[in-house]
Order: C-alpha cells, then structure tokens, then sequence
C-alpha cells in the first residue's frame, strides 16, 4: 500500500496534465523595463478562497507555453512563448522540479494578493490575480539550464 | 411646540431630497476607485455668494480655474429662472406643453439644460479645466505637477504598478498610466443657490439650490479619451486652454441646505436657558452655509454617478483600501456585491452585504514616493447576507433618518437621526400620544428625545439600550396659551432608559420590541398649589416595566 503510494505521488505530470490545471486567460497591463511584464491571470478554481500559488504557477506556465497576447493601449507587444511543448515533454523531470519546488516563484516580483478579481461562476469561481513577471530573466534562466536555445547555440 | 420644531429642523439640516438610494451598479465595472475631478461652478442669478469658501469634498480631485462664476438667467414662457426652480422645488408636475418642449427629455430641468445657450455657458469652461487637469505650462504639460496631482489620485493598484513599470522614475508607461486617472473621470458641478432667507435670531440661514453636473467625456473608454486629446493637443497644448470639449449630462436636482447655531437639546427642548457655547462669526456661517450647499450637491450627484461613489475590494477582515484620501466617515453605508458570471458570459453584480464603517483609515499618503502604504479602513456587519472577501464594497449615500411608528403605553412616533461620531448611535424625537385630556380637553402628548446606541449582534439583530427624556404637552393648553400669551401649565417631565431589540427583517425594515422603565418623572402639579391639570405619566400608566414595540423604516 505503501509503496502504491510513493509511486503516484512520484508520478511525473506530462505537459497535458499542466496544460489542464494551469490553463488560464492572460490580459497584460503594461511593461515595464528589462523585460518586465505586469498582467492579470484568470484561472478557473473550485473554491472561493483564492489559491495563489495556483494562479502564479499558472502565470509562469502561460509566459513560458503561451506568450503573453499584445494590448495596445497598455503598451504590451504580444511576446512569443519562450518554449514549446515538446521542450517540456523533453524536459519533464525539470518542470515537474521547477514547478513543484517553488522555483518558479523568483520570476514573480509581485503579486497583488489583497486586489484579487473573484467571480462567481456556475461551477466554481474564476479567479483574477495581478502579477508582476520578469519575462527576460525567466527566458535567460531556461537557456542557462539548458531548455531553451539561445543564440548563441547555434554559433 | 417651536422648539421641538427647530430641533426637527436641526435634525434635517442639510438634508435634502430624501430620494431612495440608487442600486444602479451594473456591468463588470472597474475595481479600482479612481477620485474624480470636480470644478464647482457658481451660477450667481440666485444671489451673491462667496464660493471661494467651503470645504472642497475630498474624494474629489479638486480643479480650480481662473473664474468660478457665471450669471445666467433663462426664462420659460414668461417664467423667470428663481420663478421655474421655485415651481420645480414645489413638486409641481410639468405640463404637457413644456414635456413636448423637452422633447426626448421629460422633466423641465432637463428642457433648461438641453437649451443651447446653458450647455455652450458650461462648456466655455473646458479649456481652462482640461489645461488645469494636464497642469500645462510654456506649452508643455507639467509633469513633475501631474505627478504631484497623481498622489491624490492614485489608487494602490495603480501605485503598485507605476513603481513596477518605472522602477522609481517616470517613464514613457509610467506617464501613459499616470494620464488615466487624470484623464479618465471629469465632472463639472453646477450650482446654483436660490431664495435665501436668514433665521429670526439672524444666528442661521437657509437656501435653496439647484445643481447642474456633467461630464466631460470625449470617447466612451480612456484610451480613445486619451487618442482624442493626444491627436488633437499633441503637438500645441496651448490650444487646449481656448478650446471647448464636449460636456455629457448627468442629471440635475434641486435640495435644501441650512445652517444654525449650535444648541444644546436641553435649550431647544425648554429644560435649558443657556443657548449656546459660543456664537459663530459671520464668516464661519457663510463656510458652513456654503459647505452644506456642496454638500447637497454631492449627496444628489453620488445617488446616480457611480463613479463618485467610493469603492474598493473587500480584503480580510472587512478591510477597504480607502479612507480618509476618499472622505470616508464613521457608519457611512457601505453595500457589498459579488460579481457573478452568467452563462451568457456577461457579468452581474449581486447586491450581498449591507456595512458600515467602523474605522477610518489614514491613507493620505504619498502613493508614488513613499514604500508606505495607506491605512486600511475597516467595515462592520450591518444588514443583508454576509459580506466575503473579494467582494465589491461601494458606498450608498443614505439620508441617516430613521422613521418610526411605536407602541409603548400608547401609539407613537418617533424621528431618528444616525450621529456619526459615536458609532452606531441615534439621537431621536418622539412624541408618543397619551390621550385626550378630560379636564381641560385637547390631547396629551410626552415629546421626548433621547440617545440610542445599536449594539449589532450579528447581522440580522442588535440589542439597543436607550435612554430618553421628555414633557408632557396639551394641545388644548398650548392653543389657550398662544391665544392669551400665556405661559403652558405644570410640566410633567418623564424620563425613561430601556432596551430594545431591532430585528432587521430587511435593509430598510426593522421590527423593535422594548422593554423601558420610567427613571425620571417631576410631577410639578406636586410641587405648586395649583389644579393639576395633566395626569403624570406614572398617574395614567403606573410605573412600569412598560412593554412595546416599533416599526423603524431606515432611509
């Protein structure tokens, strides 16, 4: 019984099963230097009391998988994805890692957690939380382990 | 009988058309409260006022310009403007001819303001506000002063992100941000007081106005405002000062502002010869006579703009990010919503918990420099479901009046009054009727007042301990005595303390049972050889514990 248990809880998620959980809207605010974006990231979550960590994974999983789409009147140009899917599937043990760990959370310099947008939905709430992203160091750290090619890859 | 009038009278100072309260929020509005500009303007065809002295609101940005003033007076179908404002304030209906004259509008007020000549008198006054609003010097918009000005317009959010985005300095998406909440929400609030009249003992004034309030608005959302302006100003801002921008209008109304000497409610009830503490000078009158006036014009203008009602997130433990910076008072009403998403996708705000505030927080506070952030203000249960956090906490202007009809002995009414500065606290009038006075006819009523203070247990009940204090007056005697100059007979003075229970069967309804026990009763009959000739109130209903009840309308 015991042993059943370590293997699940050992059981690495593939990209599919991050993809469901962290899926989210994402609606940029404005930039900021070096890189810095400030957005709001909608997550859909069972329970009222916002779960934060949720909401910034999911942050970090939209920079790095999704981009961040343009707006033009808050001065965002619409960023690429820094990876793809097949980087995380290539890279699955890093991300399960690099997510689970608490990594993630340097490349969030703030997260306005006392202005969160909750909605009431009718299964669930849709969760609205405001945060601050360092794109660029986020891209940097992913070419400095490897998981992103930068250009000076190729020369 | 006058006295307790006037006190009627204090009780309603300042206040003016009790309309209901307006629930008018809708939509996925925006979170963030962002303090409006407002230029007060002064219509003067009411009569000379000095407007260069009151209490600016503070939840308002101020905009100050060169001239304040103007003199317009219109006439309609041989009405003069005092004579129209004066039908209006009658309650008089418009006739049909004068709805067809309005066109798509159905009140008179809004045929007046739809006349060409007023809209183009308000207008003249844009340039000068928008070249006020951008702080535009030399040609060029002041930014160092717009930053200035930002400080009290910021919200937090807002605050958090300018310091993200900038990294302390003002960059190109710091100004772009710093421009929105300059930008975003203008007012312009016009005023005009009317048939002023002044207080036998020349101690107070009252006067009627009228309020205009539009909207400056060039596009519907704030980047096509900022488009709008940027394209056209761009490259010359001195064009901005001579220039008209195009004004919306939001509505119009007429109120009721007074001001009177300060009195203790022992002279005004008769129990006192000494007046007053100090008299005020003239000059300190015409303040508070022209800061009520404002005043009237907020509480009309905030029922229906939402965007100068107040609002913030609700965070732990009923907390608001707003306070004094917004002009937050001890018990203004607070309503809070959750935003619900319906199937189709839109969003709808349903109305969930009715609060008070409980504590006023400092955050008058420099939001760009300073790493500190403002006071939270803190709400407290009063009515409707409860209230969770991340719900939308708006301000609902309410008159603080509370009516009552009761039983105790015998049927009642009662004239309540929210205090403000002792927490959920009343002071009331009553007048509980007594009965007909078989010796000397007419009827017998005990005019008390007294001191009420709501200990809310829950939201749905509060226990209510009291005290009151009051005469017994005869109708019939009165009248003899005003016919004969003649002074009122022996006085039966009744004192009572109790507690009551409200139970708020909704917002608006409280149902009260009491129980009281009469403390003070000078039956001065006892004490003079005279014919008594009103029963005490022990003489009629022994001494109680008295039980009854009352039914409260909360406005």
């Amino acid at each position: 019984m015991g042993a059943t248990t370590i293997s699940y809880s050992q059981k690495e998620k593939k990209y599919n099963d991050y993809e469901s959980i962290y899926n989210a809207q994402v609606e940029c605010l404005g930039t900021g230097t070096k890189g810095v974006f400030v957005f709001k990231v909608f997550t859909t979550q069972k329970r009222r009391k916002p779960d934060f960590e949720k909401s910034k994974r999911a942050a970090i999983f939209s920079v790095l998988f999704n981009g961040i789409p343009g707006v033009p009147s808050t001065g965002c140009i619409t960023q690429p994805p820094i990876l793809n899917s097949d980087d995380f599937e290539k890279n699955q043990e890093y991300f399960n890692d690099f997510f689970e760990s608490g990594k993630f959370s340097q490349f969030i310099s703030l997260a306005d957690q006392a202005n969160t947008d909750v909605f009431k939905m009718k299964k669930g709430y849709q969760i609205g939380l405001s945060v601050t992203v360092r794109r660029d160091d986020l891209a940097k750290k992913m070419e400095q382990d490897g998981i992103r090619k930068g250009l000076g890859n190729y020369f | 009988m006058n006295k307790l009038i006037a006190l009627i009278f204090l009780l309603m100072c300042g206040i003016g058309f009790s309309q209901s309260p307006q629930n008018n929020l809708s939509g996925d509005i925006p979170t963030d409260y962002i303090r409006p500009g407002l230029l007060i303007l002064h219509n003067k065809q009411g009569g000379e006022f000095d407007f260069n002295n009151f209490k600016f609101p503070s939840q308002f940005d101020e905009i100050k310009i060169r001239n304040q003033e103007f003199s317009y007076s219109m006439e309609f179908d041989g009405l003069t403007s005092t004579d129209i404002f004066n039908k209006i304030n009658s309650g008089e209906k418009v006739s049909k001819e004068e709805r067809e004259k309005a066109k798509e509008n159905d009140s008179l007020y809004n045929y007046i303001f739809s006349k060409k000549e007023y809209s183009d008198i308000i207008s003249k006054f844009t340039g000068e506000y928008m070249a006020s609003v951008m702080e535009i010097e030399n040609g060029q918009p002041n930014w160092e002063k717009l930053l200035e000005r930002s400080r009290n317009s910021l919200t937090e959010s807002q605050r958090n992100q300018l310091k993200n985005l900038s990294g302390g300095s003002l960059g190109d998406n710091a100004q772009n941000l710093l421009l929105d909440p300059i930008l975003d929400r203008n007012y312009i609030m016009v005023i005009t007081p009317y048939d002023r009249t002044e207080s036998e003992d020349g101690l107070g004034s009252s006067v009627q106005v009228s309020i205009f309030r539009v909207e400056l608005a060039e596009g519907n959302d704030i980047q096509s405002k900022k488009n709008a302006f940027f394209s056209k100003f761009g490259n010359n801002y001195d064009l901005v000062k001579d220039s008209q921008f195009p004004v919306t209008f939001l509505g119009s109304g007429v109120g009721y502002a007074s001001t009177i000497e300060k009195q203790s409610i022992f002279y005004t009830l008769g129990l006192s010869k000494k007046r007053s503490k100090e008299i005020r000078t003239p000059e300190e009158r015409e303040f508070d006579l022209n800061t009520r006036i404002i005043e009237q014009g907020i509480d009309i203008g905030i029922r229906y703009t939402d965007n100068w009602k107040p609002r913030a997130i609700v965070q732990k433990g009923m907390k608001i990010a707003l306070g004094t910076k917004e002009g937050l008072r001890k018990d203004d009403l607070y309503i809070s919503y959750e935003r619900v998403i319906k199937k189709n996708g839109e969003i709808s705000n349903e109305i969930r918990g009715y609060d008070r505030v409980k504590r006023v927080g400092n955050n008058d506070i420099d939001l760009t420099e300073s790493d500190e952030i403002g006071e939270l203000s803190k709400l407290y249960p009063d009515g409707g479901k409860r209230t969770k956090t991340a719900y939308i906490s708006m301000r609902q202007p309410e008159v603080g009046l509370g009516t009552s009809v009761f039983y105790r002995n015998s049927v009642g009414f009662r004239l309540d009054q929210r205090l403000r500065f002792v927490l959920n606290s009343m002071i009331y009038i009553e007048g509980e009727f007594l009965g007909s006075n078989e010796l000397i006819g007419g009827s017998d009523i005990l005019f008390s007042a007294g001191i009420q203070k709501y200990i809310n247990i829950g939201r749905k009940i509060s226990l209510v301990p009291f005290a009151q204090y009051g005469t017994i007056f005869n109708t019939q005697e009165a009248e003899d005595a005003k016919n004969d100059s003649l002074e009122d007979g022996n006085a039966n003075i009744a004192g009572f303390v109790g507690s009551r229970l409200a139970i708020k069967l909704s917002p608006k309804i409280q149902l009260i049972p009491e129980v009281s026990i009469l403390v003070g009763e000078l039956d001065t009959s006892d004490l003079l050889p005279s014919l008594k000739t009103k029963e005490s109130y022990s003489d009629r209903f022994e001494d109680g514990p008295y039980f009854g009840f009352t039914l409260r309308w909360n406005n």
